[in-house]
């Protein structure tokens, strides 16, 4: 039987795995952020308006500022992890996340931080609402943030690819895979063969477009993000992409709890 | 709160529905995170490509060379890549570069001259790493497109001057 604790519990610790995962990275290459490295404030900081924040901003992306803040992040992913999570710990790590969008230009690695965001909207949102008395729509609320934008990415994703006659030909496939991380494919790769590339290209276009099938049944929730996790260890082989794998695997438990809930809905 | 969060839902969607270019400044480009569209390799089109080539300590230039990244693919790396991260956005970067010489951007104005000092920071950074003798570089912004041929298959945009490499 799974019960709504521990599919919030279960997003917890998965959130914190991938907030250990990024902050481990973050402290690896801290030097590229010092005042001496390529993405020094001083530089980047040019693009926030002048006045009182710019100025507070200069303090907390100091260099011993900001690196006693990775090291602290890695922490409270730590205490979220074992000991779960409250409003101030899950406030602290939101608004952390907050100040990396800033220190990162908006995003350092794309669609990871915008799902590490939503995730992290979602637990403060629940733990939120219970500290102000509204424990009945708490977790409703937050897991249902996490769900409808986990459906939503996977939805647009695909839609938005079906409209490109490219994607639609399966010609679009090769193309990216040559400009991935891990790229570009050998001269002989089977994703090169057109009939091979187009049945790929429209297997995933209509597995994301009709993601929101996963709220039809726990079972069907199960499958969908098990076809999930396959595609996003695929765009990792591919891509490089290990933080889109941690950041979306935190959604799954609230797609699942999703399940249940407009199964009992519709009881 | 219940409230507060129903009208930031409407935003998000609103923002997802509307064109999100018409949003432009820089906290838009800097808070994007909470707004975001999910579009992910969806147009085939022209990439920004930076070209590098430096000055050796015979004075002799090398050929151009594309700064794009390459990374050996290992499976340990699904749980700590951060120079494959690094890389991925330094690219990133250079991607907003582009958008922000075509006034493309949903970032400030002034942007273009952010993006483009970051460029110049992280391709020296790089260079040094790679070829500490290096004297000198310089570098070509092109947008290359993959499956085009003829003239609009590669399009320069920017062209810097020859930079000296700073030395301690």
């Amino acid at each position: 039987m799974i019960t709504g604790a521990a599919l919030v519990r279960a997003t917890e610790i998965l959130c914190a795995l991938s907030l250990l995962i990024q902050g481990w990275e973050y402290w690896s290459i801290r030097g590229l952020q010092t005042s001496q490295g390529p993405w020094a404030w001083s530089v980047q900081g040019r693009d926030v308006p002048p006045g009182g924040l710019h100025r507070l901003l200069d303090v907390v992306f100091a260099d011993a500022v900001h690196q006693a803040h990775l090291l602290l992040r890695l922490v409270l992913a730590g205490v979220l992890a074992v000991w779960g999570g409250s409003l101030g710990l899950v406030l602290a790590l939101w608004l952390g996340q907050v100040l990396f969008m800033i220190r990162w230009r908006g995003a350092f690695n794309g669609g990871s931080d915008f799902m590490t965001q939503v995730v992290l909207t979602g637990l403060l949102l629940g733990h939120g609402l219970m500290a102000w008395g509204r424990n009945d729509v708490a977790w409703p609320l937050g897991l249902g943030w996490i769900a409808v934008n986990a459906t939503t990415s996977y939805v647009i994703a695909g839609w938005i690819k079906w409209l490109q006659p490219e994607w639609r030909s399966g010609a679009a496939l090769a193309v990216f895979l040559d400009t991935g991380l891990h790229g570009p494919l050998p001269a002989h790769s089977v994703w090169r063969r057109p009939a091979v590339a187009r049945a790929a290209a429209w297997a995933f276009m209509a597995w994301e477009a009709t993601f929101p099938l996963a709220f039809l049944s726990v079972p069907m929730a199960l499958l969908e993000c098990a076809v999930a996790l396959v595609f996003h260890l695929l765009v990792f082989r591919f891509f490089g992409l290990n933080r889109f794998v941690w950041a979306w695997l935190a959604a799954f438990p609230s797609v699942i709890w999703g399940s249940i809930w407009v199964g009992l809905s519709l009881a | 709160m219940i409230e507060g969060f129903a009208i930031y839902l409407l935003l998000v969607v609103g923002v997802l529905l509307w064109r999100s270019r018409a949003l432009r400044g820089p906290w838009w480009f800097l808070l994007r995170s909470f707004f975001p569209n999910w579009k992910f390799y969806d147009v085939v089109g022209h990439l920004p490509r930076v070209w590098l080539s430096w000055q050796d300590a015979a004075g002799q230039w090398s050929e151009p060379e594309l700064w794009w990244p390459r990374q050996p693919m290992r499976w340990w790396r699904l749980f700590h890549n951060p120079q494959g991260n690094a890389l991925l956005a330094r690219q990133n970067l250079i991607d907003h570069w582009a958008s922000d010489l075509a006034g493309s951007s949903v970032s400030s104005p002034q942007a273009a001259e952010v993006s483009g000092a970051l460029v110049r920071r992280h391709l020296r950074h790089d260079l040094q790493q790679r070829e500490p003798q290096a004297q000198a570089f310089r570098y070509v912004l092109r947008m290359e497109h993959p499956q085009h041929q003829g003239p609009d298959a590669v399009l320069q945009v920017w062209q810097s001057e020859v930079i000296p490499m700073e030395r301690p």
